[in-house]
């Protein structure tokens, strides 16, 4: 949990790349979040969607959560715990700008605010990034929505629903509840 | 002035690391403040009717930088107490129910002096949250130990347990448990839990060199079963984190688990 340093994957980087890398493809064409997650009841997850590798045979995880107050608050994962407990890759649409920390990059550009994706450099140092779409503002405000982000996650890490195809994503589907978008987290808060 | 271009490009660099997100009736102000592990610190500005406040925005308690907030661990508690005590940090409830640490003041020319004593909080208390401190499992072990004992004497005061005890006569192999059944074979109990994964972990490989160690003891033909003992109420209690550990404590012979929430397969044994 929040190490930004993997030497599993600085010993293994080429594992590593061949499963971010290559296709990965799954049978779920619908993730719906709505199990609240065990270790942060601020948030509901699904980590139920299994992704099989065009190549590799390890057992890889497609984890989707969302914030419970504000839907716009979400993250994708992708986890192999047989080669290391953090995701090895990522997509966080808000929550703290990441210190790409490398004395080779100057300390101004070492900040990557959110939404970013991260990812492992090749000493297993995590490393955010935005792609062009998360720079520019009309597609990154577009973004926002959880469904067009999800597409933009599967073409990022090579994911697919079958052949050719993306998963939608569904919040509480069982329930009647609105959308919670508080974006605001002093809103409603008595401050004396 | 020597290293004059070295100054202006380092107060540069930290000048630009502060960012801003609009939100709502709140500006998140990102400093150049940082943790451990590498997030850099936001704090949250509003006005209340002439009432500036600066506000963690409830991301410590909520463990936005993918941080614990446990103030039942005494040390990190110490340590909370003293930088809240020194920085002066207030606290309420947000609409989650969750805390929410803030400064305030009337003066606008104190909001820099605010956030900078919020930065130095919020950064200090989220990189000690990823220290382990061992007093907590301690106790948690303890706590774990004394439930499963007094589980088990609910229902079984008549057999024969030994709790905590030896295995073997030279006294090397040590279980949290020991069933002698009426036809004088063994089962063997060992207790896992653990405040996070990782404690947890390596409580299922501590019980799988137990479990070893056993079958290598001249007692160890005796034993029947060896059964570990999940404590699934724990926070450590993660399976994506650990089940390969456990599973290669499973694919033991006569190796078996039993969870806390189904606690009542105890007595089947």
């Amino acid at each position: 949990m929040g190490k930004s340093f993997t030497s599993q994957i600085r010993d293994n980087y080429s594992l590593y790349t061949d499963l971010l890398n290559n296709r990965k493809s799954t049978d779920e064409s619908n993730i719906d979040i709505s199990t609240v997650k065990s270790s942060n009841r601020n948030f509901l997850i699904n980590d139920d969607v299994l992704l099989n590798h065009i190549t590799l045979s390890q057992k890889i995880i497609f984890i989707s959560e969302v914030k419970i107050r504000n839907y716009k608050d979400f993250k994708f994962k992708i986890r192999c715990v047989s080669l290391c407990d953090p995701p090895l890759f990522r997509y966080d649409s808000d929550g703290p700008a990441h210190q790409n920390h490398d004395e080779n990059i100057p300390l101004k550009e070492q900040s990557i605010t959110t939404p970013h994706f991260h990812n492992f450099n090749e000493r297993g140092i995590e490393i955010a990034y935005k792609t062009n779409q998360l720079l520019n503002d009309a597609s990154r405000a577009a973004l926002e929505d959880i469904n067009l982000c999800v597409v933009h996650f599967c073409h990022e890490g090579n994911i697919r629903v079958g052949e050719n195809d993306f998963p939608s994503v569904s919040i509480l589907s069982k329930t009647l509840g609105l959308p919670l978008l508080e974006n605001d987290p002093n809103s409603g808060v008595n401050f004396i | 002035m020597i290293f004059e271009s070295v100054y202006r490009d380092l107060v540069a660099s930290f000048g630009e690391l502060w960012k801003y997100k609009e939100r709502d009736k709140s500006l998140e102000i990102i400093t150049p403040y940082a943790t451990t592990t590498r997030k850099f610190i936001s704090v949250f500005l509003t006005e209340r009717e002439g009432l500036y406040v600066l506000s963690d925005g409830g991301w410590i308690s909520e463990g936005i930088y993918d941080n614990s907030f446990d103030r039942s661990i005494s040390c990190f508690e110490k340590i909370f107490l003293h930088y809240q005590d020194a920085f002066s940090i207030k606290k309420s409830k947000n609409l989650s129910g969750g805390d929410i640490f803030y400064k305030s003041t009337v003066s606008q020319i104190a909001i820099p002096s605010l956030i900078f004593d919020m930065s130095n909080f919020i950064s200090t208390i989220i990189s000690i949250s990823f220290v382990e401190f061992s007093d907590k499992d301690s106790e948690l072990e303890l706590n774990f130990t004394r439930k499963a004992k007094e589980y088990i004497e609910t229902f079984s005061p008549r057999k024969d347990w030994y709790f905590n005890e030896y295995l073997d006569r030279k006294r090397s192999v040590k279980v949290s448990a020991i069933l002698r059944k009426e036809n004088s074979k063994l089962v063997l109990l060992n207790f896992i839990t653990g405040s996070n994964y990782n404690y947890f972990r390596s409580n299922i490989g501590k019980t799988n060199m137990i479990f070893e160690l056993a079958d290598n003891t001249s007692e160890g033909q005796l034993v029947e079963q060896k059964v570990a003992l999940l404590d699934s109420n724990a926070r450590g209690y993660l399976p994506e984190h650990w089940s390969i550990w456990l599973d290669h404590l499973l694919s033991k012979p006569n190796s078996k688990k039993i969870e806390w929430s189904q606690k009542e397969e105890l007595e089947k044994i």
